[in-house]
């Protein structure tokens, strides 16, 4: 570079200097050019199976996908219902029948875990004191939650959707009471809280609207039903107790109650249920009214096989004896949800107090 | 350098909560705190009228009774009241066909196949003891045989039916089931203590002063009072009785394994025609007729069961399903007996012209049809209403 | 640099006073005021919901409010119910000034919190902007033409009163925001499996069955954005420039006993008082009465003591002895330091000629606005479906002041925001039903409750049922259904459906039904119920609309025809309502 006469000697290492300095600049700048031309091209023309590519040739990836909700795999269950065993605790102390009676299928420290969430599903259908029969018995729930949270629960939450006001149905029958005594949390249905379950296979209830509020982040379901006389299906007990788990129009299920109630077993497998025959509405079910339709059961039941517990709550509590068990039995059975034989279950009987 | 643009960038003003001012004051200060004061009672006065709600803007909306249930609420054919004294009522609510699965789910078809109308419901508490409540189901069952039906469903076998003035009371340790008329009334308490019995019996006697009478139908008389059949099984056909054209007003009780069916026609020449036609009838579905004890049974080719028919005067009787001639010459002669047994007044009543009545839609109604009676032809009632107490 | 700065500093003050005198101040105690008064009015109009109202007494901003209670006191010569309640602002205003506008005024904090939060102007610009400009008449204008305006019968005031607007902000804008927030907030919580519970004080409508949404709602959330967004460039824009109620206790002021008063013998006019003058009163010359909005910040940044705010003071020009320009005049013996003699201005500085114009204006507005088609009986909107309990329509644009209380209550989503629609630019804003959006619950009369100005009686169960004592004047009717049979299901599509009757709540209903049993296009038999109308038992709910599974123009809908407090709207002959007052 030829040099201005009056340039100085410094100038050209003042230059040099300056060019170092833009130098640095330049590849400091042209860094940042390149780092974010690589990104976008990345982004853009990456893969679109390898990391932060954002490619998307046909559209696909972008569809939104539908959002089905389904309830895990299995259900809630933990054992196979080939291992299942009938407990049945005879006698007056509820805790102590309940506590018999699920020791007897192997204790609660088998199926739930410390910090589990635990969901107890009562029947809790109709306005009625509990002396009438057509609820759960309140001492029966408030001694579950209690056995739950011994064993480590951390949290117990009492669910169900019933057909009347719910606040009302759930302090006239003293569940409420007994669900804040234990301090579980109670779950009033509100419109918001249902959404479609997709239930894939059952013939009625395919995709309907389901309270699932209170299922997210469920880790154990445990069912607690009455013995009923029922009208329509004959008995209701553990499997027809789910049916307040839905929502919708759920007066359309009489048209075939027997393939509804085996829709509702296959819909939900739980951990276990527990059959409470401390009281058995034995007649005019299932909303009674006559203290005389009641009858002392003084019997609790638990088992990881509905039908099967259903089946001992329709001969042995309902005292139908040989009389044919109803439909649903077999259509439930058909499907591999449960033995309606429950002789062939290893059975433990218990007597307390 | 770079602070002009660094106060540019800041976020919050600069001054904040500095004055200026020279002087300060102490009344300033103590009317400042006088404004606190102001603000806090402000405040108590908000928080205390939020606490006191106004009663009525919330009666409706929450509480025991379905909300798309009730229309615009009436009492209907209910008295004003039916809280006993130290009792008080909550709001009545309304059930029709289309909603009373929201009540009586489960069980609501029973109803419905016995002429359901529609249903109230009101519960009733006591003023002491907010927790003693006694639910009260009135059901408008749309005649009084349908009424009737229904309750005999529900009885406990082993209660017996009390005869009222215009139906029938069965009661238990605490509940109360009656009929009055076509309404089906169940009163059900959830202790058995004697201030619920109390309100149940009121209930009782409040709606049978207060509810239209409807005289029972006649055949009641014969069937339940003179023979103890369950009113439950019998049944009025008021025209087309099995599937005979011909058949009307006719009146039947299903036993065990046969029916026995009964009815007044006007001359006794009327009689015997009918009898005649019953037989033809009979006889078209039968593959053997024969006469036995004077009268010609006919075998249903299906069911192999007899069937025959007899006059007494004006009165036409017949069995139906009868297993042997026996039996089913037994159950003529019963009835045949039972009418013979029946007052005077109801024989008349039964024969009377047939007076202009509601259609009752439902099945199998039986309203006043010719010659009701009223409550009092029946056997008298045995007091008192309720079993004593186990 | 700078000296840490300790939160408060508790040495006595320099004039030996103690600490407190300081940090508990005047302008302390505004501050506390104003987010006091704020705080409540949020939580009022948060508790506005039927699970949460108890007792509360939600439209108490709007009964004390005395613009409300004026102007319906001169459009319907009455004073509903609560709005009495408006002499609380109007006695102190009439002792003491404009106290509510930087007192107690939620909008006017709202103002003032926004445009301290963005203020970058260094001292001189606020100086320069805090000077009074002759715009600020505009507030005048607006308060005379509606005046007029109500004096004539037709109530526009709550277009831009500081407490309707924001209330109706709140409901249309925020308030379905923050529940949209919870919602989602809420999910994201649940499916970690943490409690929502915790998120539900952020909804405004919990346990609503959907998402609320309102008609219009952009636009006044435009206008919100637009009206706090102009503090940057004039500060309390709204409150100088366009509020009526600031001019109606602007104009109150001028009999204030109280104000603001400059001693001439310590002012050096250095205008610092100006820095945080809120109402652009000029406190630096002739104090505007009607302007200041009593903030005392000039008291706190006068350097000199020289301002106060005094009972009475006696105007001193006359008093001065010498002559200013020359440096010799005196006040009560002390040297007369500041140039500018005058002290107050008691009036607003509108000129007569002025006042007159906007009256006109306003006694030309009535017609132009009255005689649009949207309002009358002739041409009136089928779709101007007012809640149940509404007087008669000339009567309503009399007391509706836009607050949008009724709308905010409403369980069901029903009521929505009128546009240009549906009752003309006079019914802008006041609540019609849309029954697309939700229907009127049989037993629920909050709306009622909630009016501040009767626009909405006072209306019990029984009256809107035509239960006891009102059977006979028969159910409040809201309007009445109809069917359009050629987007009904049975009707037109061989296609059973009889939602619209199953859900018409009344009993006997009122809807029936025709029903035949046909042979479809594919040969499989259906029985088809035929639903039709019965007007005389039709109470106009609009839940058949609402359920009508043709969801995007249903084939049931109501229009105002046949509602009971209307005779000149009444379809049948004898459905009119004998008592409509009662």
């Amino acid at each position: 570079m030829a040099s201005h006469p009056c340039e100085e000697p410094d100038d050209v290492q003042a230059r040099a200097e300056h060019r170092a300095i833009e130098r640095r600049t330049f590849l400091k700048q042209a860094g940042a050019v390149a780092g974010l031309a690589a990104a976008a091209g990345w982004a853009a023309l990456a893969p679109a199976r390898w990391p932060l590519s954002l490619r998307d040739r046909d559209g696909e990836r972008a569809k939104p996908k539908p959002r089905t909700l389904n309830l895990p795999a299995g259900g809630f269950a933990l054992e196979s219902l080939a291992a299942a065993k009938l407990g049945v605790a005879r006698g007056t102390d509820i805790p102590k029948m309940l506590r018999g009676a699920i020791e007897a299928i192997g204790g609660l420290n088998r199926f739930v875990r410390t910090g589990d969430v635990v969901l107890v599903k009562p029947n809790v259908a109709f306005e009625r004191p509990a002396v009438l029969g057509a609820t759960t018995n309140p001492e029966v729930l408030a001694a579950l939650v209690q056995l739950v949270y011994e064993a480590g629960a951390k949290e117990v939450r009492v669910v169900d959707n019933p057909i009347e006001s719910p606040e009302s149905c759930f302090h006239r029958s003293g569940i409420y009471q007994a669900a804040v005594d234990t301090k579980a949390r109670v779950y009033l249905p509100v419109s918001g809280d249902f959404e479609t379950l997709n239930v894939a296979g059952a013939t009625w209830i395919e995709n309907w609207p389901f309270f699932w509020r209170p299922f997210q982040g469920v880790d154990k379901v445990i069912g607690v039903a009455p013995v009923k006389d029922h009208n329509l299906c004959r008995a209701s007990m553990t499997t027809k107790n789910w049916y307040g788990l839905l929502g919708g129009r759920r007066n359309q299920f009489h048209q075939d109650i027997h393939g509804i109630i085996a829709d509702l077993a296959f819909m939900m497998r739980p951990t276990f249920v527990v059959l409470d025959g401390t009281r058995v509405l034995h007649r005019c079910g299932p909303t009674g009214g006559n203290l005389s339709d009641v009858r002392e059961g003084r019997t609790i039941v638990a088992s990881t096989d509905s039908l099967a517990a259903d089946a001992f709550g329709w001969q042995d509590l309902l005292q139908r004896g040989d009389e044919a068990l109803p439909n649903y039995f077999a259509l439930a059975a058909a499907r591999g949800l449960g033995n309606p034989d429950w002789h062939a279950l290893p059975l433990r009987e218990v007597r307390v107090g | 350098m770079s602070s002009p643009q660094k106060k540019d960038d800041r976020l919050f003003v600069r001054d904040g909560r500095r004055s200026y001012r020279r002087s300060y004051s102490l009344t300033e200060f103590r009317l400042g705190l006088g404004v606190v004061v102001v603000l806090v009672l402000i405040t108590a006065w908000i928080l205390w009228k939020g606490a006191h709600s106004d009663p009525a803007l919330f009666a409706a909306s929450v509480g025991n009774d379905a909300p798309a249930a009730s229309g615009p609420a009436d009492r209907g054919p209910l008295p004003p009241s039916l809280a006993a004294p130290g009792w008080h009522e909550r709001t009545l609510a309304w059930f029709d066909a289309t909603n009373l699965y929201v009540k009586i789910n489960g069980r609501e078809d029973y109803y419905k196949s016995f002429g359901f109308q529609r249903l109230g419901f009101v519960s009733l508490v006591q003023d002491a003891d907010t927790t003693r409540i006694v639910d009260v189901e009135f059901f408008d069952q749309g005649s009084a045989a349908n009424a009737l039906g229904a309750q005999s469903g529900e009885r406990s076998p082993e209660q017996g039916v009390q005869v009222g003035a215009s139906g029938f009371i069965n009661a238990s340790t605490n509940a109360m089931f009656m009929t009055h008329g076509r309404y089906y009334v169940r009163a059900i308490g959830a202790d058995t203590t004697a201030a619920t019995r109390a309100q149940l019996d009121h209930v009782g006697r409040v709606l049978a002063a207060h509810l239209p009478s409807e005289p029972l139908p006649w055949a009641y008389a014969l069937f339940a009072g003179q023979l103890g059949i369950d009113p439950g099984r019998v049944a009025f056909m008021p025209e087309n009785a099995f599937s005979f054209g011909f058949a009307r007003d006719v009146y039947a009780a299903r036993l065990e394994d046969s029916e026995i069916f009964v009815v007044a026609a006007p001359t006794e020449a009327a009689a015997k025609e009918l009898a005649q036609r019953f037989e033809k009838g009979f006889a078209d579905l039968a593959d053997d007729v024969r006469t036995a004890s004077g009268v010609r049974w006919a075998r249903d080719r299906y069911l192999a069961t007899l069937a025959g028919v007899v006059t007494d005067g004006r009165w036409l009787i017949g069995v139906r399903g009868a297993p042997d001639v026996a039996r089913g010459r037994a159950a003529l002669d019963g009835l045949r007996a039972g009418l013979r047994a029946l007052p005077s007044e109801v024989i008349d009543r039964a024969f009377a012209k047939p007076v202009a009545t509601q259609p009752g839609p439902g099945e199998g109604t039986a309203e006043a049809g010719p010659g009701a009676v009223s409550g009092k032809d029946l056997p008298p009632a045995s007091e008192p209403a309720y079993p004593e107490e186990r | 640099m700078m000296a840490p700065v300790r939160w408060v500093n508790l040495k006595p003050n320099r004039d030996g006073t103690p600490w407190y005198a300081r940090t508990f101040r005047i302008t302390s105690i505004r501050i506390a005021a104003q987010v006091f008064f704020f705080a409540w009015f949020v939580f009022l109009l948060w508790t506005t919901w039927f699970g949460r109202l108890g007792g509360y007494p939600v439209s108490l901003f709007l009964e004390v409010d005395p613009l409300v209670g004026f102007a319906t006191a001169l459009s319907t010569h009455s004073v509903y119910r609560w709005l009495w309640r408006g002499l609380f602002v109007l006695v102190p205003t009439l002792v003491l000034g404009r106290v509510f506008c930087n007192w107690m005024c939620p909008y006017g904090t709202l103002h003032q919190f926004i445009g301290w939060l963005v203020n970058i102007r260094a001292n001189k610009d606020n100086i320069d902007k805090n000077r009074y400009r002759p715009i600020f008449q505009f507030k005048y204008y607006v308060l005379a033409i509606m005046l007029v305006l109500a004096a004539f019968g037709s109530l526009q005031i709550g277009l831009l009163d500081p407490i309707c607007l924001l209330v109706r902000t709140f409901t249309t804008t925020f308030q379905p925001a923050s529940d949209l927030a919870a919602t989602q907030i809420g999910a994201m919580m649940a499916e970690r499996g943490l409690d929502s519970r915790w998120i539900a004080w952020l909804s405004s409508a919990p346990a609503a069955s959907e998402q609320r949404v309102f008609n219009g709602a952009w636009f006044v959330g435009l206008l919100i954005i637009g009206l706090v967004g102009m503090n940057l460039v004039i500060p309390r824009f709204f409150c100088r420039v366009l509020c009526p109620l600031g001019a109606f206790l602007g104009w109150l002021s001028r009999f204030a006993l109280w104000r603001i008063d400059r001693d001439l013998t310590k002012c050096t006019d250095c205008n610092l008082c100006l820095k945080h003058c809120e109402g652009a009163a000029d406190p630096q010359a002739a104090l505007r009465k009607s302007e200041c909005f009593v903030c005392f910040n000039c008291i706190d940044d006068c350097p000199e003591d020289a301002l106060s705010f005094k009972l009475t003071p006696v105007p001193v020009h006359a008093r001065i002895v010498g002559k200013i320009k020359e440096g010799t005049a005196t006040l009560f013996g002390r040297r007369v330091i500041s140039k500018i003699p005058e002290t107050v201005v008691a009036r607003p500085a509108v000129p007569r000629r002025r006042w007159i114009l906007a009256m006109v204006v306003g006694v030309l507005g009535y017609p132009f606005l009255r005689l649009s088609r949207a309002v009358n009986t002739r041409g009136f909107s089928g779709k101007c479906i007012r809640p149940p309990g509404s007087v008669m329509e000339p009567e309503f644009l009399e007391r509706c002041i836009k607050c949008d209380m009724c709308i905010n209550v409403c369980p069901t989503n029903v009521l929505q925001p009128a546009g240009l629609a549906e009752s003309g630019l006079e019914g802008l804003w006041t609540p019609i039903m849309d029954f697309s959006v939700g229907f009127c619950q049989l037993n629920c009369t909050l709306c009622s409750e909630v009016c501040p100005t009767g626009a909405i009686q006072k209306t019990s169960l029984e009256r809107k049922l035509g239960l006891k004592e009102y059977a006979e004047a028969g159910p409040i009717r809201l309007g009445t259904a109809f069917f359009d049979q050629g987007r009904c299901l049975p009707w037109a599509m061989e296609t059973p459906c009889v939602v619209c009757e199953e859900v018409c709540p009344v009993s006997p209903k009122a809807i029936g039904t025709y029903d035949e049993e046909i042979t479809r296009w594919d040969g499989t038999k259906v029985l088809l119920n035929k639903p039709y109308m019965r007007p005389e038992l039709c109470i106009g709910c609009g839940i058949c609309e609402r359920e009508c599974p043709v969801v995007d123009s249903a084939a049931v809908y109501v229009t105002a025809v046949g509602e009971s407090r209307s005779k000149d709207r009444s379809l049948l002959l004898g459905s009119v309502q004998q008592d409509q007052k009662t």
